[in-house]
């Protein structure tokens, strides 16, 4: 006989249930006035009886199942999250299949799509969002992916691999990084405590509470961190100092609901002391961020068969130097926002097909002192930048919904251009056309797909407010055409098989160099030579590769995932890209014991890769960087009601290892943690 | 110039689109309990089956205002149903399988379009295709269920087949529950039951199913399509258009019956679920399904 001896597990959901049925309870016996307590329980779990699958939001900004999105998509889940060792959002993201990480600066993280990982400093090939506003920084175009982003807000992170332009604009050049956060909704009438202490004397604390009612809704979440950091760039630290990287982070997240209005707002504050390590030409030095925000949605039906999204947001960031390049008392400050204005339609009217179309109004404003005198001889930088798009995209069902056909196209502009470095992002077509096919009764489905994406320069690009920084001489958008063939087969429901192809073409890559009469013998003094990022001296660059993954629950108790993932990344002149590792698996298990506890376990493999960055220093040439693995492990155990003890551990019995610019990736690290849901 | 053409052609086409409205029915007014593909799924086929386009509110978004002039209310999903709606107004609802309205309190007609068919139904089709079905075993949560498992014993002595009601009084005793009748069960069968029926417990019992080779039978068709071994289930849009049924009559002066079963049915079978359970269906039996999986 094979049954459940050691008892079945009664898993997360079902203690939601048990919440909800008490509720339930609650109306039947009369303690809820007019059952509103009972419905809302009821309708929660209905929703969820219906068996509606996963859905995703990304690749067509409406929601739909992944195996009707046109785009390739993986979910990172709130369960995924919850058994990673991953104590940040970089590490996280490389049980994707096709996302590149590598470790920068010891702390932040390099995160790309299908490559270019060299290419990136702060990540601005990537659009990231979060509920749907883009998040990239003003000044960079990227984001610093880092341990200041909270993970216990997260309900689940959606990356969309492949163009993203068509929707979205610029940036989604290899892609879409979407951050889903939780809702009043989904903590109703509960809060949560989590407190950790981890390596390096890094401590955090989190609470969040949450209040949801038919009309009304709320929820905060509230945060304060330490840690004395890995330090940075070891090998290089100044004489007689010691090299660290203290920082202190607040974060305080707010989402209020009246009806179909949701407001979300916020503050983050950043405070870092990397003094002591030298990141030539001069010893890193004490920089503050912060970053305010408030971003208002509204979603309405207008008729049976149309229906309106509206967003608009306001995100300003903040960034202060203190003794800028080792000059004491020399500050340096920048101050940017933006504002972001999202209107789309989406119309149901014609029978198996959904139009959605849309307009995006954008307005960034830049202020900041520069101590390198700029193009209008100043030392003092203020610009403006507006963009309008207008999109337009298509999707229809055919043969029962086994064939389905994509098609969009948007228009970006740039009206108002106002420097004069600033002289080449004229008018942008995005567009896209997917074909799916399923067959073996909706198990099976083939997908073919091209697309086009573009990234504009980012602010900083136009005007390289570093010593001897110069950007590409015309500041034209990048491109990115990608043409894409994929198979997924379901053979059973708790087995998912995929695998992607693609090839890219990136033309008019935009890089920044030195001015070799003042950059060269400052930092030829720290054994740098050459470009700041070589890889991108080709204009162009070719990509293609293949990932597959495997997703299965073998039990109630027992879920596992493998991917690998294939990449031949070249410049124009057929030189290796920087970074981007031919190879990438990884693969991890979660076990659980009833609801008391679990443990999961992973592998990320990274192949051994080039680091172009002192190719002209003689003696030293192109440097190859070994491949490594970094492992985790997570033990999570509920030792009273709800309340969760967690050990978690990163790069277990790792050895620490350098990647770029001697700045090495830490060797193991681990996090004590308790949440206490109440 | 031909930048500003190309701009204002998009802008025509949007709002062309944008501009795009029905003249709607001022009798009926429906309501979805939210967007959930479900809900629209059933939601097309009642608009289709009524034949004339009615307003549309989605529950999860804010209370319905419902204009003064409709006569009827069609719901879809308990949050839809459950809405404080005027006494005088009809009231037509379905997918909301945890919910009973109090109807003596109401002064216009209600009728809930049961989301299952009627019980012997079900049962003839299992028979088919499990003709040694002697002992199926029902488990179960919520009351509202009680009446129609009652019906059931009934229906299942005409066919030969002893139904075994079980309740849950809570989801953790289910697997103490399906343990101890294991020995005694041909096949088990769950209604719709939103606080039984879930992610983790359908991966439970089908790994329980599989495990002891017992046929675990569901009540809506994406269920099998998750590993349960069949299932007899109205559909989405069979719902809607019962309830489009229902409504003409109620607008034509009849009464419809408080609860309706609709008798159109789909039998489908997870072949890789059966076979695990050695449930090895003859040729009639396999030509009465209607979708297989995989």
């Amino acid at each position: 006989m094979h049954l459940f001896d050691c008892g079945i597990s009664i898993c997360a959901s079902i203690k939601r249930r048990r919440r909800l049925r008490a509720a339930a309870l609650s109306a039947l016996l009369g303690l809820a006035a007019g059952g509103g307590i009972r419905a809302q329980g009821l309708a929660e779990a209905e929703e969820a009886l219906w068996g509606l699958g996963s859905e995703v939001v990304t690749a067509s900004r409406r929601a739909q199942s992944v195996t009707d999105s046109p785009s390739t998509i993986h979910v990172i889940t709130q369960e995924d999250i919850k058994n990673s060792g991953a104590t940040n959002i970089g590490d996280l993201l490389r049980m994707v299949p096709g996302v590149h990480v590598k470790t920068w600066l010891s702390e932040f993280s390099n995160v790309s799509i299908r490559g270019m990982l060299g290419a990136t400093v702060i990540n601005e090939r990537i659009l990231w969002m979060v509920d749907g506003v883009p998040l990239n920084d003003i000044r960079d175009g990227g984001v610093w992916i880092d341990a200041t982003y909270p993970l216990d807000t997260i309900k689940r992170i959606e990356v969309m691999l492949g163009p993203g332009s068509t929707l979205y604009g610029t940036v989604a050049l290899l892609g879409v990084i979407h951050i889903i956060t939780k809702s009043p909704e989904d903590l109703s009438g509960n809060s949560e405590f989590v407190l950790s202490q981890a390596s390096f004397d890094t401590r955090k604390y989190s609470a969040t509470y949450g209040e949801s009612h038919k009309d009304f809704g709320f929820l905060v979440n509230a945060n304060t961190n330490t840690t004395d950091g890995t330090g940075l760039v070891t090998r290089k630290v100044a004489p007689g100092r010691e090299s660290h990287s203290a920082r202190e982070w607040r974060f305080v997240r707010t989402k209020l609901r009246y009806r179909e209005l949701v407001f979300s707002g916020g503050y983050k504050d950043i405070k870092q002391d990397y003094s002591g390590a030298v990141f030539a030409p001069y010893y890193l030095y004490t920089w503050d961020r912060g970053e305010q925000w408030g971003d208002v949605t509204y979603k309405k039906p207008l008729s049976e068969v149309l229906s309106m999204t509206g967003v608009i947001s306001f995100h300003r960031y903040t960034e202060h130097f203190h003794d800028f390049a080792d000059v004491p008392g020399l500050a340096y400050d920048i101050d940017s926002h933006r504002w972001h204005a999202d209107f789309q339609t989406e119309y149901t009217g014609l029978q198996d097909n959904n139009l959605i179309s849309g307009v995006q109004l954008r307005s960034e404003t830049y202020e900041g002192d520069d101590f390198y005198r700029n193009y209008n001889g100043t030392n003092y930088q203020d610009l403006r930048r507006d963009n309008w798009g207008i999109y337009l995209q298509n999707e229809h069902r055919f043969l029962d919904n086994n064939l389905l056909t994509t098609l969009g196209l948007r228009l970006d502009s740039h009206p108002y251009r106002t420097h004069k470095a600033y002289n080449g992002v004229k008018d942008v077509w995005s567009p896209r056309v997917t074909l799916i096919y399923k067959f073996l009764d909706k198990k099976a489905r083939i997908k073919t797909s091209y697309g086009e994406a573009f990234k504009e320069p980012a602010n900083w690009q136009r005007f390289i407010d570093q010593p001897s920084g110069m950007g590409t001489p015309d500041m034209k958008p990048e491109k990115a055409k990608t043409y894409e063939a994929s198979l997924g087969y379901d053979p059973t429901p708790d087995l998912n098989l995929g695998l992607d192809l693609f090839k890219m073409k990136i033309t008019n890559i935009i890089w920044e160099n030195f001015d070799p009469a003042v950059a060269d013998p400052a930092y030829a003094a720290y054994g740098i030579t050459g470009k700041f990022h070589p890889q991108q001296t080709g204009r162009n660059a070719d990509m293609q590769g293949l990932e597959f993954y495997a997703k299965n629950n073998f039990t109630p108790f027992l879920s596992g995932y493998f991917n690998y993932s294939y990449l031949e990344s070249r410049d124009s002149d057929n030189a290796a890209l920087d970074y981007d590792s031919r190879h990438l698996f990884n693969t991890g298990a979660t076990v659980k014991y009833r609801e008391r506890a679990s443990l999961s376990a992973g592998v990320h493999y990274v192949g051994k890769t080039i680091d172009r960055t002192l190719e002209a220093t003689p003696g030293v040439g192109v440097r190859k960087v070994k491949a490594y693995a970094l492992t985790e492990a997570k033990l999570r155990v509920n030792f009273y009601k709800k309340a969760v003890v967690a050990l978690s551990g990163w790069n277990i019995g790792g050895k620490t290892h350098e990647e770029q610019l001697g700045c090495p990736v830490p060797g193991p690290t681990y996090e004590l943690s308790l949440s206490c849901p109440f | 110039m031909s930048r500003v053409l190309r701009t204002l052609c998009a802008c025509a086409v949007l709002l062309g689109f944008g501009a795009h409205t029905w003249a709607a029915d001022p009798d009926t007014v429906a309501v979805i309990s939210s967007e959930a593909s479900a809900y629209l799924e059933a939601f097309t086929a009642f608009q289709k089956a009524y034949g004339a386009p009615v307003r549309l509110y989605n529950a999860a978004k804010g209370r319905p205002e419902i204009p003064k002039e409709a006569k009827t209310v069609v719901a879809f999903g308990s949050r839809a149903a459950s809405q404080n709606y005027p006494s005088r107004l009809n009231l037509i609802y379905t997918m909301a399988p945890g919910f009973r309205l109090d109807s003596k309190t109401r002064e216009g007609k209600s009728v809930h379009i049961s989301v299952l068919p009627d019980f012997g139904l079900i049962l003839s089709k299992l028979k088919a295709l499990q003709p040694g079905l002697k002992k199926l075993y029902i488990f179960w949560t919520l009351r509202e269920f009680d009446q129609y498992l009652e019906s059931g014993a009934a229906r299942g002595a005409e066919l030969g087949i002893e139904v075994k009601a079980v309740r849950a009084r809570t989801t953790e005793e289910l697997p103490a529950l399906l343990r101890q009748s294991l020995a005694d069960m041909d096949a088990f069968w769950l209604p719709p039951d939103p606080f039984l029926l879930n992610a983790e417990t359908l991966t439970l019992l089908r790994e329980f199913s599989w495990g002891n080779s017992v046929p675990f039978y569901a009540p809506t068709k994406g269920i099998t399509r998750e590993g349960a071994t069949a299932s007899v289930a109205v559909s989405f849009s069979e719902m809607g258009i019962s309830a489009a049924k229902s409504v003409k009559a109620v607008h034509e002066g009849s009464s419809p019956a408080a609860v309706i079963h609709p008798d159109r049915v789909e039998l489908t079978l997870n072949r890789v679920s059966a076979k695990k359970c050695r449930l090895e269906p003859g040729d009639a039996a396999l030509r009465q399904v209607d979708q297989f999986f995989p």
